[in-house]
């Protein structure tokens, strides 16, 4: 990856015109300049310059950003102001290193597929033997830190099994035209097995043979998104020649953010080369590369679908989901305002900055609540934790799903 | 540098939360939307008129300068600390206050998004006519203190046509409401007009009351296209000597249509030297009269083409690409500066004539276009800051097109106002005789320089009269 010093010239694009307040989450919900893009680039620049240093307050404000790569959609002249932020957190993370908490999550759990295991499992238990409810009801996080209950609080509900203990009682099916390479994300495997098992069924429908390497490893980006980028490169390294060795033409994801990664992998790691023009989003390999054919079973419900960042302006995939949700028979799509607008996830930044978060989800769950649908999709797992604790907050009683979670209820 | 004491006062003003002094915060707030840079010694953020009279009593005794910024949006440096001082961010002073249905006006505070004041009233079929490029992020206080305008300046004129109002902080702390809701209103000096586009250096705006108008009940655009830039540019003069007032008119050259086309295609057309944009609204009956003696008028003055847009998708569509004209210059320039020397409506084709002429000579690109129904021009000069000799041919060509803009009668700044960079020119507008008077507003009223020093040609900090 390109170091800071290697884009002051990006950095120096910017010509302050502030067209990315429009569109910024962040400075909208705060209203102060250090929020938005063009400050994040002033302040990426004179860092490379050497005028401002690593300060816990240059910290704190290259922190408030989602990646949510409006700003960059929005420039007219084209600043990556994402990527330079990126490198401004991997500048903080060489000279003032990670929390150790922090870095035993990036580097040691979330790529270890043995911890995701362990933890998905005490977690599912955690939730289903009701100690969740008891700590909830009695107040007792609460007690201990308003900010760990706030934490505590967009939990994703675990799955009883992860997806990878699942697959070993699962038969894939050989025999068909297309050999397509899936790549496992941590949200389905711990959390949505079941969207796992649906976009198997769907692509065997569609005449792939699904192959699925059960070694990859998180997609790295956690670890960008806290300027690790030493172990977000071993972990595209790993991953990129995994899902290469099973010699597949096509290699498809399930996350937007995942499949975003991996479409970067050579901007990361040199022997990722050529790697990125095989990876699709799981909607457009359908629509795009074989052609979507649903079942016969309606599925009678009014769907609004929101954009996630990284599958819309980092994929620039937003058509084929929809493609697939009108092709369902019985489901009407009921477009709601600011579709495309950030719903505030952003990873953990909803645990970091749980106040500001909810602001931008607020705005997003008032647009959901406009169209007054049966049903909210969205492509990408990480959406879904955030928009599923909107829902909860907002008292809508809809559920969040994956467009190919829907397809597959037609069959 | 302010000291530790003063720094600490602010806080107990404004709240520890609001008052910034570390040098990331004051890197965000040291620029706008021009290439200049200044860092201010401190940030503050205030939440009431009460707080403002304080920070500026106590910037008096300390004698810290004190510069008052929206969204940061100028395109004259006018926000730009180059003294130093206290910068107030005023975006926690953003509410409505009021859309009052029974005498058409609306009260704000100033840190309210243009753009987000724009669709609060027209959902009650009201429009507030000023309309800078920069709406979506610009803030209703700052385009008082510029006097924004904008492309509906045509017909509907500019933000001083529309304060009624002001609540106003005086330099040195006192609180002045002047105007109010009424229409007329002649008790003595209209200090509106004083404080409307006084850049910062007279006070600061707290509260804003504006007139609405109804929004019009139909409204189409015109699209003529000209093998020569002269021609389409006497059509404009044209139309306004016909005596239409179309809601804008703005003229495009060859070269900004190629660079639209070139980043976000719409269908301009790649063959013709130049073309004007026009949209007129009214009573359905009014428009479609306005638009056939448009159209006329543009024949006589030979056009090549004349599209009227068949419903509204295919007008958002032409006003999409004229919108999009910064983002094609800066996507195909490393800087961009952006001038609005303006003239009287019927010299429009003696100016644009002039331009053409003026980036012969200095051998620059300078796409133009412009407001030009009110004689704004917009001519565009595609430049690169670090080329040294590139640069004095700009300075030199910008001279040149300012004193071409005055002797034809017209004036430095249409909309961009005078702030750090046109300061130079204004002995060419104003004489000695016109700038001691402004001084001498200036310093009566804010004796020891606090507001926004060192701008629009008025003393620097320290400087006396």
């Amino acid at each position: 990856m390109k170091k800071l010093n290697e884009m002051r010239e990006d950095a120096q694009k910017c010509l302050r015109c502030g067209l990315c307040q429009v569109v910024c989450p962040l400075y909208n919900a705060l209203g102060s300049e250090p929020a938005v893009a063009r400050a994040k680039v002033r302040l990426a620049r004179e860092l490379a310059d050497g005028n401002l240093k690593v300060t816990p307050r240059m910290k704190k404000i290259m922190s408030l950003c989602l990646n949510c790569k409006a700003c960059v959609a929005n420039c007219p002249s084209q600043v990556q102001t994402d990527k330079l932020v990126l490198a401004a957190r991997a500048e903080i993370k060489d000279k003032d290193g990670l929390p150790f908490m922090l870095s035993a999550a990036l580097k040691q759990f979330l790529p270890s597929n043995n911890l995701q295991g362990a933890a998905a499992k005490a977690s599912y238990l955690y939730q289903q033997l009701g100690v969740q409810k008891a700590m909830r009801g009695l107040g007792l996080i609460k007690a201990v830190s308003p900010d760990l209950a706030k934490m505590e609080s967009v939990m994703p509900e675990f799955a009883p099994r992860t997806f990878r203990a699942e697959l070993e009682n699962m038969k894939l099916k050989r025999g068909g035209k297309i050999k397509v390479a899936y790549f496992l994300s941590c949200m389905t495997n711990m959390v949505n097995t079941e969207l796992g098992k649906a976009v198997v069924d769907v692509l065997e429908r569609h005449g792939c043979d699904v192959y699925i390497p059960t070694d990859v490893q998180c997609c790295g980006t956690p670890q960008l998104a806290y300027g690790d980028v030493e172990t977000a490169e071993t972990l595209a390294k790993n991953n990129a020649r995994l899902l290469a060795e099973t010699g597949a033409d096509y290699i498809v994801t399930d996350c937007g953010t995942c499949g975003d990664m991996l479409r970067n992998y050579e901007e990361l790691v040199p022997e990722a080369a050529g790697f990125g023009k095989k990876v699709l989003d799981i909607s457009e390999f359908l629509v795009d590369v074989v052609g979507v054919k649903p079942g016969d079973k309606p599925v009678n419900a009014v769907v609004t679908y929101h954009d996630s960042c990284h599958l819309n302006r980092g994929q620039k995939v937003n058509r084929q989901p929809r493609a697939i949700l009108k092709a369902i028979p019985g489901l009407t799509l009921k477009e709601m305002p600011e579709a495309d607008r950030c719903c505030g996830g952003a990873g953990s930044f909803a645990l970091t900055n749980y106040d500001l978060s909810m602001q931008v989800l607020d705005r997003k769950m008032n647009n959901v609540k406009a169209v007054n649908p049966d049903m909210l999709a969205a492509g990408c797992p990480a959406c879904k934790m955030q928009l599923e604790h909107g829902v909860a907050r907002h008292d809508l009683k809809i559920p969040v799903v994956h467009p190919i979670e829907l397809l597959a209820k037609t069959y | 540098m302010i000291s530790s004491n003063v720094a600490e006062q602010l806080r107990r003003i404004a709240g520890k939360e609001n008052v910034f002094t570390e040098p990331e915060d004051l890197t965000c707030y040291s620029y706008d939307s021009t290439h200049l840079s200044a860092l201010p010694d401190v940030v503050v953020a205030p939440l009431t008129t009460a707080e403002i009279s304080e920070i500026i009593k106590l910037a008096n005794a300390e004698r810290i300068p004190v510069i008052p910024r929206g969204g940061g949006t100028c395109l004259s440096g006018g926000t730009i600390p180059v003294a130093g001082g206290i910068v107030l961010a005023m975006h926690r002073m953003n509410k409505i206050l009021e859309i009052d249905q029974d005498n058409l006006t609306a009260t704000v505070q100033p840190g309210v998004i243009t753009a987000t004041f724009h669709q609060a009233v027209e959902k009650e079929g009201l429009m507030y006519p000023p309309d800078p490029q920069s709406m979506f992020m610009s803030t209703m206080g700052g385009n008082v203190a510029e006097n924004a305008g904008g492309p509906r300046g045509v017909k509907y004129g500019v933000t001083k046509d529309y304060v009624l109002g002001l609540e106003v902080v005086t330099p040195t702390g006192g609180i002045l409401r002047v105007g109010g809701k009424t229409i007329k209103n002649v008790s003595g000096y209209d200090l509106m007009r004083l404080f409307t586009g006084s850049e910062g250096t007279l006070g600061v705006i707290t509260e804003i009351t504006v007139r609405l108008v109804p929004a019009p009940e139909a409204k189409r655009t015109l699209f003529a296209l000209f093998n020569t830039l002269d021609d389409a540019a006497e059509a404009v003069s044209s139309i306004i000597k016909h005596r239409i007032i179309p809601t804008t008119l703005e003229l495009m050259d060859h070269k900004i249509m190629e660079l639209i086309e070139n980043f976000k295609p719409v269908g301009f057309p790649m063959d013709v030297e130049g073309a004007i944009l026009i949209e007129v609204d009214g009573s359905e009956n009014d428009v479609n009269k306005q638009i056939e003696k448009v159209a006329e008028i543009c024949a006589a003055c030979r056009s090549r083409e004349v599209k009227v847009a068949k419903d509204a998708a295919e007008a958002a569509q032409l006003w999409a690409g004229r919108r999009s004209a910064f983002g094609a210059l800066c996507a195909n320039s490393r800087t961009v500066f952006v001038e609005d020397a303006t003239v009287p409506r019927s010299k429009v084709p003696d100016i644009v004539k002039r331009i053409q002429e003026i980036a012969k000579k200095y051998d620059l690109v300078i796409p133009i276009l412009g407001h030009t129904g009110d004689g704004n021009m917009h001519p565009n000069i595609l430049t690169d800051e670090r080329n040294e000799e590139e640069m004095k041919r700009v300075d030199a060509a910008i001279d040149e097109m300012f004193e071409a803009a005055l002797a034809l009668g017209g004036t430095l700044s249409g909309e961009h106002g005078i702030g750090l960079i046109k300061q130079k020119y204004m002995p060419w507008q104003f004489g000695e005789e016109g700038l001691a008077f402004m001084r001498s507003i200036k310093m009566a009223v804010d004796p020891n320089n606090i507001l926004n020093p060192g701008k629009m040609a008025l003393p620097e900090k320290g400087e006396k009269q």
